[in-house]
């Protein structure tokens, strides 16, 4: 079972697949991957890794040491992005998500592209990665009332913060993976209210050879357990912001 | 329990790493570790990175605040309050639009401009000390389209929207 919200706070959904490439994958190789996708992804930028800071765009500043690790290709709206790097392949969708099985369909229909033209001598690690959003309408809120894993400060100490970054993982010894809960408070993008991220991140690093059905069964299962998670950390009021709630 | 308040000096999560990270000799070697992968996964994401950009053109525009008059060594006005703040507002709709900028600079003519390159399409938003705001499509070689914007969140959007079509086309 599934759930599916009117208004889901899902800012960005993406499936990740990092792999060891043979060395003959250069960047020119990722980079010819763009006339395959070009129709649907018809923005290129390069993807760059920056000591101690990663860019999407071109720029860097000149303090910053850089290496590109790929490309990242865009649709014309700017919410679908594929990133082909060296180490990997990521799907992205940004808001408004639409659901699961389109993530999960053009992830595959992409994948298959990076991997035809890469040939990956090992998949290391598989990811499915939500990052909400939850917009609460109150610059000054409780946030045991809308989150169920808060920072719990000190009775004896001030109860008011500004900000907060909280990162948790949780073993998933059931599918010998993670889950990596990472919650923050971030400046809002309308005034007088108050936003908070809750990225949920759940992956396996793959020791074996893994066959291309046993990579979308598993990323079922990452997704089954990010929603649980998802469910599990938010209360009724939070829930009550997403609209109607629909089980399929 | 923590209850939030106004933030003051708003320091993003992400940039815990710059201030903690490397370098810092008081940071163990374990904790420096667990920031790195912090970071790294951080900016997998696109909204993360994004996000990030965004926070930095904010703090590029507040830092516009200590320019003076003539700050291109000829007579340039410093860019003034009201095109901080436009220029701010700007840039919350871009975020919202999932569009970031390539650069912000302040404008000679006295402003802030805020530029977005895509291979040889080049387009800016000009947000002028007198509260005008100013669209620009070009090429290295040749200026393709200039009109004026009011204010107004939706007319910012549509001219976004345009930006968008023409850096894509």
């Amino acid at each position: 079972m599934a759930i599916q919200y009117e208004h889901a706070p899902i800012t960005e959904a993406l499936i990740d697949i990092r792999v060891e490439n043979p060395p003959s994958v250069t960047l020119a190789v990722l980079e010819g991957l763009h006339e395959q996708v070009a129709s649907d992804y018809p923005r290129k930028q390069k993807r760059m890794f920056l000591v101690g800071e990663i860019s999407a765009g071109d720029a860097v500043g000149a303090h910053a040491s850089q290496t590109q690790t790929g490309f990242a290709f865009s649709s014309s709206d700017s919410k679908q992005i594929f990133q082909a790097r060296t180490d990997g392949f990521t799907f992205s969708r940004l808001r408004p998500y639409v659901n699961w099985i389109q993530l999960r369909d053009e992830a595959e229909r992409l994948w298959g592209i990076y991997r035809q033209s890469t040939g990956p001598m090992r998949i290391s690690r598989i990811a499915v990665r939500f990052i909400n959003q939850i917009d609460i309408p109150s610059p000054r809120v409780d946030y045991k009332d809308y989150f169920r894993t808060t920072p719990e400060v000190s009775p004896d100490l001030p109860q008011g913060i500004s900000g907060f970054f909280m990162e948790l993982h949780f073993p998933q010894p059931e599918f010998a993976g993670m889950l990596v809960l990472r919650q923050a408070a971030v400046a809002p993008l309308v005034p007088d209210t108050s936003s908070v991220i809750l990225d949920l991140d759940v992956f396996k690093e793959i020791s074996d050879v893994i066959d291309e059905g046993e990579i979308w069964t598993l990323l079922e299962e990452l997704r089954a357990r990010k929603n649980e998670f998802f469910e599990g950390s938010l209360t009724k009021e939070a829930k009550n912001l997403f609209g109607e709630r629909r089980e399929y | 329990m923590p209850v939030t308040v106004p933030p003051v000096d708003y320091r993003p999560a992400v940039a815990l790493y710059h201030h903690l990270g490397p370098g810092n000799e008081s940071i163990t070697s374990p904790y420096t570790a667990m920031l790195e992968n912090t970071y790294a996964e951080i900016c997998r994401s696109n909204f993360w990175t994004w996000r990030k950009q965004f926070e930095a053109a904010q703090r590029d525009v507040a830092g516009l605040s200590s320019l003076q008059h003539g700050w291109d060594t000829y007579d340039a006005e410093a860019p003034n309050e009201l095109a901080r703040t436009t220029a701010k507002d700007i840039l919350r709709i871009l975020e919202q639009e999932a569009l970031p900028p390539s650069r912000l600079l302040p404008s000679r003519e006295g402003g802030i401009t805020i530029s977005f390159a895509e291979g040889s399409r080049r387009a800016e938003i000009e947000a002028y000390n007198s509260g005008e705001i100013a669209v620009a499509i070009y090429t290295p070689t040749e200026v393709l389209k200039v009109w004026e914007l009011n204010a107004e969140t939706r007319s910012i959007r549509e001219a976004i929207a345009s930006i968008r079509v023409y850096l894509t086309a």
